[in-house]
């Protein structure tokens, strides 16, 4: 499975890519907004997106938002990583059909065990996950 | 009956002539005074306003910037613990290596000086069964090397390195602080800039004129994007109670929706 980590931060995305490293995923790209995530979705046969939320250009929600509303790529799983705490941006974040929500600072194992939530699911409800599948 | 001074009468109506000639004096002035109040009314209720929202905003700033000097201590420690538990490990690797190579010169010794018998003996063209017993005891030394020592030194080191390798991961997840406070102090700056913003307007209400340059900078120009992306944490992140999700709520709540995706 290939994964795209998105955040704006050079930081959080080597952070990230180092967590996913730990549990065992090493097939990563990523990039440093929603509008370039996007593209690299189409490009690059991304299977799950890992997206923080306040980027330029594209945030993580808008980028939910296209996704889900793209017939091709709609049941993409995503999860956000974020500061943002509070109950309404939460809300906002369950509305734009995010699959999974982490709050920073977090731990391989955080982002272990929310991935294989998504994955588990997904396969629960035999979710075509890989978009080069639908495809 | 008492005498009446006319004199004094006549003085005392002067005075009183006076008091009325001063008052039609003072009216224009006290009138000025009460309209110069009542314009300036508004404008210090608006300094009182001001002055305790920017006081608010102020005790804001000062909670953001405690939450990031405790984050950066707490991180700065957790990787200074972490790197001092590296270099025990480190140190205990070296040990390790010492060790191993001290066994593997005892095993060369002992082999060489096998061999070196067993050359000499076969040169001289002696009976070599009497050598069977003491070379029987140095495979026998040589075989326990290699099984018992060595194995629990090779594994030491392997748990040491993989021991290294995750306070390695550890310290890059530490890292995340970065990115924290630099969202906190974006937070910061900008509830700065608003207390600015307003002090400058109420200045601008005493002293016609040009107002004071602003500090903020043009962030259209700025390739740094976190003071503008960050804005609503800093007027949101004070709310207390029903305000935050515990993590087992969000597993809830997000389990919900990928169940409906």
């Amino acid at each position: 499975m290939r994964y795209l980590v998105i955040d704006d931060s050079p930081t959080m995305r080597k952070i990230l890519i180092a967590a996913l490293r730990t549990i065992g995923i090493t097939d990563v790209v990523e990039a440093g907004d929603g509008e370039e995530g996007l593209a690299k979705i189409h490009a690059e046969h991304v299977d799950f997106v890992i997206t923080d939320w306040n980027m330029p250009k594209m945030n993580g929600l808008e980028l939910a938002k296209a996704v889900r509303g793209d017939d091709a790529i709609k049941n993409l799983p995503i999860i956000m990583v974020t500061t943002r705490d509070q109950r309404q941006d939460i809300m906002q974040a369950f509305e734009a059909q995010i699959n999974n929500y982490i709050i920073k600072p977090f731990t391989p194992e955080i982002l272990k065990d929310k991935i294989d939530t998504v994955l588990m699911v997904a396969k629960e409800l035999g979710s075509e996950l890989r978009i080069s599948e639908e495809t | 009956m008492k005498e009446i001074n006319f004199e004094l009468m006549s003085q005392k109506a002067e005075e009183l002539g006076a008091i009325f000639v001063l008052g039609q004096r003072l009216v224009p002035f006290l009138e000025d005074i009460f309209s110069f109040v009542k314009e300036v009314k508004p404008l210090l209720d608006d300094i009182n306003l001001s002055m305790e929202d920017n006081m608010d905003k102020t005790q804001i700033a000062a909670r953001k910037l405690s939450k990031v000097t405790e984050a950066t201590e707490m991180a700065t420690t957790e990787i200074i613990d972490i790197i001092n538990e590296l270099v025990n490990k480190s140190s205990s690797i070296s040990t390790n290596l010492d060790r191993m190579n001290e066994l593997d010169s005892m095993k060369f010794d002992t082999a060489l000086n096998i061999l070196e018998k067993v050359y000499e003996a076969i040169a001289e063209k002696q009976d070599v069964s009497s050598y069977e017993a003491p070379l029987s005891d140095a495979i026998d030394k040589l075989k326990s090397i290699k099984r018992d020592t060595r194995k629990k030194l090779f594994d030491s080191t392997r748990e040491l390195l993989d021991g290294i390798n995750a306070d390695a991961n550890s310290i890059i997840m530490s890292l995340q602080v970065q990115d924290i406070t630099t969202q906190q102090i974006a937070a910061v700056n900008h509830l700065l800039d608003t207390i600015h913003d307003r002090l400058a307007h109420m200045l601008m209400k005493f002293q016609p004129g040009e107002a004071p340059p602003s500090t903020k900078k043009d962030e259209s120009k700025d390739s740094t994007t976190v003071s503008k992306l960050h804005r609503p944490i800093a007027f949101n992140s004070e709310e207390e109670g029903d305000a935050y999700f515990s993590r087992e709520e969000i597993d809830a709540l997000f389990l919900k929706i990928s169940k409906n995706v």
